[in-house]
């Protein structure tokens, strides 16, 4: 075949071949990908090698023109495409080289710092959360109250022995600290006088206040107080209520029960115990061998009360229930010192 | 209230099977929380009973006697100073090798050179009363005399079980073992056992003894005594000083046992007056209920001198009062060793009366805790033969003829109207499972009797010992407590969806936000007491110009003052964790401070409305950091907190509230602090938070780094950074969930770099003031971001190159670079206008 081309053909034809064998060449020397770029610009480029001979190809024939052109067509083929199997292949290599790196994985990450909830706002938090799946609007009241509004109203007048079970701060001659947020309760109600049959449903949490200070008692602590009022309220559904309110604050398996008691502004009034969260009823410390522990007070609205407000007793009735929201975060978590919550020691807090 | 188990067999049928504990949980479930307890004889089983065989004088020791005892089969001797021992009698012994209750260690030891193995026992060595003459001799008829030398407790029939019982306010009738045995009895459906005391009584009438009369009726409706005549005052028997002791009262006498035992047994308060001591008029003691004079005083019991008010009832006889009514004798007319006639006074008084003297007073007695809670008109006449009953029994009293008793007009049983459709529908219990028959019955154990009907309503009527028994309610509530709260039904709750509870804003839902966006931050929240100090609180209450508020009655000087601030106790917190080794704490809390406000007085009789306030409260959230931004780790180093951390986290906090636009016009401003904080805060490395309004801009914040002075008072090493926040003046601004948002912009932005040198009086705040200016007309300012702040060569005397960020992008198109390249160029000129800025290539 190479004798029969003509001898300026057979000359490109050479040329084309030593391009071609020096750019293979200079292609396996190559280390770094930027020197095959470069390879490239240096042999395809618009004034690398190959386009240099393409120019040249003027001189030719206009018989030979074609054939030199497939060959040098041929050529830039064949070199574009070790250009693209060198490439291929340092990719793969670095890759490779990337994935043979390790680190430390046992060093620590690096963290923002956490924040924590304080206890009592969780559970506190939570309980009103229960509250208000159960269709309880939430309603704060000032905690510093009038003792007409603390007592009175609640039937508990000047002198009431019942005054005696809470030990009051306070303000001046009339004014206290609240003991419990059941003035709340006076608060809404008393905005619904001469209501015919209002309805009502409100949890009132928030800070109360009494003069103790031991293991067990904190002279300001926490309650979450429910009111429910409307002209069929009945005591069984405040059981109702306050055994899927146990189940939800700690376990499904909760169990309730009740014991009468008395506060002054309910009547029929009862004690709440549910069952040891710790040993589930079989008794141990927490529940001092009893398998019970006590949760909150509750009743149903005392006739008095509603006289008092102006809503008349015959038409309406409602239940109310309080519960110390420490009590609850103590039993949740197994703190036996309230001043722990009190003391706000970082390290305490954390484990929140 | 402390009750013996073994009295309350006596008094109630109980079951024999039921053990100590089903009894007390039955009383726990019926409201009255009983905690079971032992009597005091079951620490007492190495106290002996033994009899005194021989006794013999110790030469040169005329005060001791060498006392033989004999103990079943076995002797032992002990010395002993008693003088009221003699061969035969019955004693208490305890040997060598134990403990007497009050701790005292019984050894063998030598006593006027002869051996004494052990002790013989006083009744005040045994905890019966606080002091006692001679050692106590047993009743021969109160033992088994064969068993000498077994423990005396059980011999005697002493051990017993107590019921600490808590007694709620409403029912006076329990402060007494009848009124719990009747409880049981009606709980338990059990009869009560016939109690019915009888005293023998004398010839001679009452009426030549004693002449009593009551000057005010409504203060004393009831006034009943009785005359006892040669009575022997002595110690009283073992069993009586065992039932006190184990009640919790001190054995005194017998005479002022036997009243305190008939208090503790009937429940209704007794007073013995020296009848010797009482003025006479032709020989009859004369007693008088009145009114205190103005200016009398009467010496109590306890010693105590009484000041009395007009307002205070006394009985008294002619010339002096003898006793505060219903709630402490007096010295004068008291029970003594010589004491051979008494008058015994049972009494009914007015609750209310007696409430306002006990707190006029301050006295509380046992007396007085059952006259103000209301004992029984009725049951006068049985507690005062029962007392004078024992009183023939235990002190060789002769009780005269008769009683006397006034009481002009009979106290009426409350009728109470009771619908049981009232019952069913308010407790949801069903009439098939209590029905009418059943109520009735119930409701008679507890003394509740049926007097007819009217209409559907059945009437009863309520014993006078159940001043708690007026209405309908009241029997709802027996009645349930009777079923048992366990045994009624549970109904689900229908929940009103359309409550009228007053719609307000919820202000736990602003606090709600912003605790959350705190923990989102790193800090964990505090939650302290409202109370501290006067001198912690005060500086930052004054600064604000607001009035401290202070409890009248503090449990101490540390917790004597209302919180203004939050501040101050996150400090002192700060101090403590620091001291602990927290290296960069991170604390804060949201919660209430208070302030003194006007308020109007109310007019007596009307009722505080639901806006009324007595102080203002104020929701604050403040925070406080210290030592480093971010934690340390292996390969970074991080810096140290500063202005701009805390401010950082203030304005995380806008953002979470819907107050903190980007780079856009504010709401909130940012100021110098205000002069008035200078004491409390760096001036020059703090500010003040306002929010602006058309009508004016209310501070709402401070934040920065605290004053020197206030970390050397609080011990603080470190520099601290802290904030607080105004959330109530906030609340009304503040739209944390619910405002409208655009889609998100397609359009690709542009960034514009520029650094510029200017004077250092000139403001981030100006130059971003300038762009919003420039902004105006085409908005198409996305964001301006300062990323560099440099001073130094290169940099003039007193200026600082500012390098910042501008991202522009058109809301409507791409732009081109020409018309970002105007924009920074004019702006640029704007710049140096303004602000005499030059730009740094």
């Amino acid at each position: 075949m190479s004798e029969q081309q003509p001898p300026q053909l057979q000359q490109v034809s050479d040329q084309l071949q030593v391009v071609k064998q020096q750019a293979i060449e200079h292609l396996q020397a190559c280390q770094s990908i930027d020197e095959v770029h470069q390879i490239r610009v240096r042999y395809l480029g618009k004034k690398g090698a190959l386009s240099d001979i393409l120019r040249g190809l003027g001189s030719l024939s206009s018989q030979d023109r074609p054939a030199a052109g497939k060959q040098a067509n041929e050529v830039l083929q064949q070199i574009q495409g070790h250009i693209q199997q060198r490439l291929q292949a340092m990719k793969q290599e670095l890759q490779q080289q990337n994935l043979q790196r390790q680190i430390d994985i046992s060093l620590p990450g690096r963290m923002l710092p956490r924040g924590h909830e304080h206890p009592i706002v969780q559970t506190q938090e939570d309980i009103l959360q229960c509250l208000r799946r159960c269709g309880f609007d939430v309603v704060q009241g000032p905690e510093v109250e009038h003792d007409f509004l603390n007592f009175t109203a609640l039937n508990m007048p000047p002198g009431h022995p019942a005054r005696q079970m809470q030990d009051t701060f306070y303000l001046s001659d009339d004014v206290v600290l609240r003991t419990h947020t059941s003035p709340v309760q006076i608060r809404v109600l008393s905005a619904l006088k001469n209501r015919q049959q209002p309805r009502v449903q409100i949890a009132s949490p928030g800070r109360v206040y009494r003069r103790d200070d031991d293991a067990t008692h904190s002279p300001v602590f926490h309650q979450v107080e429910g009111l429910c009022v409307g002209p069929d309220v009945t005591f069984a559904q405040l059981k109702g209520l306050l055994a899927q309110l146990a189940q939800q604050l700690f376990t499904p398996s909760t169990r309730m029960r009740t014991r009468s008691s008395y506060f002054p502004f309910t009547e029929p009034s009862v004690e709440v115990d549910v069952s040891c969260p710790r040993c589930s009823g079989d008794a141990c410390s927490v529940c001092k061998g009893t398998g019970w522990l006590e949760l909150m007070g509750a009743g149903m609205v005392d006739p008095a009360v509603f006289e008092t407000v102006g809503i008349d007793s015959e038409t309406t009735c409602g239940f109310a229930f309080g519960m110390g929201v420490e009590r609850v975060a103590m039993l949740r978590h197994g703190v036996t010192d309230i001043r722990l919550f009190y003391s706000n020691d970082i390290e305490f807090l954390q484990q929140f | 209230m402390r009750v013996s188990l073994k009295t309350l067999r006596r008094l109630v049928a109980l079951p024999k099977s039921m053990i100590e504990e089903q009894i007390a949980q039955r009383l726990s479930v019926a409201g009255f929380e009983t905690t079971i307890e032992q009597g005091m004889w079951a620490d007492l089983d190495h106290v002996l009973l033994a009899k005194v065989a021989q006794l013999q004088e110790i030469p040169d020791h005329p005060k001791l006697q060498q006392c033989q005892l004999q103990l079943g089969k076995q002797h032992v001797q002990v010395v002993s100073a008693a003088s009221n021992i003699k061969p035969g009698d019955l004693v208490a012994y305890v040997a060598p090798n134990t403990q007497l209750p009050s701790g005292q260690q019984i050894d063998t030891k030598t006593v006027g050179g002869v051996s004494s193995a052990g002790m013989l026992c006083s009744a005040a060595d045994l905890g019966l009363c606080d002091s006692s003459q001679g050692v106590l001799l047993v009743a021969p008829q109160d033992v088994d005399t064969t068993l000498l030398g077994s423990p005396l407790g059980r011999t005697a029939g002493l051990l017993d079980t107590v019921f600490d019982i808590d007694v709620t306010p409403n029912r006076p009738d329990a402060l007494g073992h009848v009124g719990i045995a009747r409880e049981l009895s009606a709980c338990l459906q059990v009869p009560m056992l016939s109690n019915t005391p009888r005293c023998q009584e004398i010839q001679a009438s009452i009426d030549t003894a004693v002449h009593v009369s009551v000057q005010q009726r409504e203060h004393c409706p009831r006034f009943a005594c009785r005359v006892i005549q040669d009575i022997v005052v002595q110690q009283s028997p073992l069993w009586l000083q065992t039932l006190l002791t184990d009640c919790g009262v001190r054995s005194i006498n017998n005479v002022v046992d036997i009243t305190n035992w008939v208090m503790l047994h009937r429940g209704h308060p007794l007073h013995a007056y020296d009848a010797s001591c009482l003025s006479q008029d032709r020989q009859r003691a004369q007693l008088v209920v009145r009114m205190a004079q103005a200016n009398e005083t009467l010496q109590l019991l306890d010693n105590a001198s009484l000041e009395l008010s007009t307002e205070d009832l006394v009985v008294a006889d002619a010339q002096q009062p003898l006793g505060l009514a219903g709630i402490m004798g007096g010295k004068a007319s008291g029970i003594s060793a010589t004491t051979q006639s008494v008058v015994l006074e049972a009494a009914y008084f007015n609750p209310n009366t007696i409430r306002r003297m006990v707190q006029r007073h301050r006295l509380n007695t046992q007396a007085s805790h059952r006259m103000e809670r209301g004992c029984d008109p009725s049951v006068l006449p049985l507690v005062l033969d029962e007392a004078a009953h024992l009183l023939t029994q235990l002190a060789n009293g002769r009780v005269l003829k008769g009683m006397m008793d006034l009481y002009p007009s009979k106290i009426q049983r409350a009728v109470i109207s009771f619908r049981p459709s009232r019952f069913y529908q308010l407790s949801g219990i069903g009439k098939q499972q209590t029905d009418e028959p059943t109520i009735l019955r119930l409701l008679g154990g507890l003394g509740v009797e049926t007097i007819g009907r009217r209409g559907d309503a059945i009437c009863f009527s309520a014993p006078t010992f159940r001043p708690d028994l007026t209405r309908e309610v009241d029997l709802i509530e027996e009645l349930m407590r009777l079923i048992g709260y366990d045994h009624v039904p549970t109904a689900p709750l229908v929940s009103y969806l359309q409550s009228e509870s007053p719609t307000q804003h919820n202000p736990n839902l602003l606090s709600h936000y912003v605790r959350r966006c705190l923990v989102g931050q790193g800090f964990c929240e505090a939650v302290h007491s409202s109370l501290g100090s006067a001198s912690q609180h005060d500086p930052f209450c004054h600064a604000a110009a607001a009035t401290p508020l202070q409890l009248q009655n503090p449990l101490g000087e540390e917790t004597k003052a209302l919180r203004y601030s939050l501040l101050p106790a996150l400090l002192d917190t700060t101090s403590q964790n620091l001291k602990r080794g927290i290296a960069s704490p991170r604390l804060f809390e949201v919660g209430v401070g208070f302030a003194s406000c006007e308020h109007t007085p109310l007019p007596p009789g009307s009722m505080p409305q639901p806006h009324h306030r007595w102080a203002q409260e104020t929701t604050w959230a403040a925070a406080i950091m210290a030592g480093r931004a971010t934690p340390q780790t292996f390969d970074r180093h991080s810096h140290p907190v500063d202005f701009y951390d805390i401010k950082g986290v203030i304005t995380h906090i806008l953002a979470s509230l819907g107050l903190w636009q980007g780079w856009q016009e504010q709401a909130i401003l940012f100021r110098p602090l205000p002069p008035q904080f200078a004491q409390l805060f760096h001036p020059g490395l703090a500010a003040a938070l306002y929010h602006h309004s058309d009508s004016g801009d209310t501070q709402v914040g401070l934040f920065g780094q605290f004053h020197p002075q206030i970390c050397e008072d609080y011990d603080l090493k470190k520099e601290i950074y802290g904030f607080e926040l105004n959330l109530t003046a906030l609340q009304p601004h503040a739209h944390a969930s619910q405002h409208f948002v655009s889609p998100p912009n397609r359009y690709p932005t542009m960034q514009r770099d520029l650094a510029v040198v200017v004077p250092e009086s000139v403001t981030a705040q100006q130059i971003v003031d300038l762009l919003q200016q420039h902004n105006q007309p085409n908005q198409w300012v996305q964001d301006i971001r300062f990323f560099d702040l440099y001073r130094g060569p290169n940099i003039a005397q007193n200026h600082k190159s500012l390098g910042l960020s501008i991202c522009l992008r058109a809301p409507n198109r791409t732009l081109t670079d020409e018309e970002a390249a105007t924009f920074m160029t004019t702006f640029i000129t704007k710049l140096q206008e303004t602000l005499k800025a030059s730009v740094r290539s």
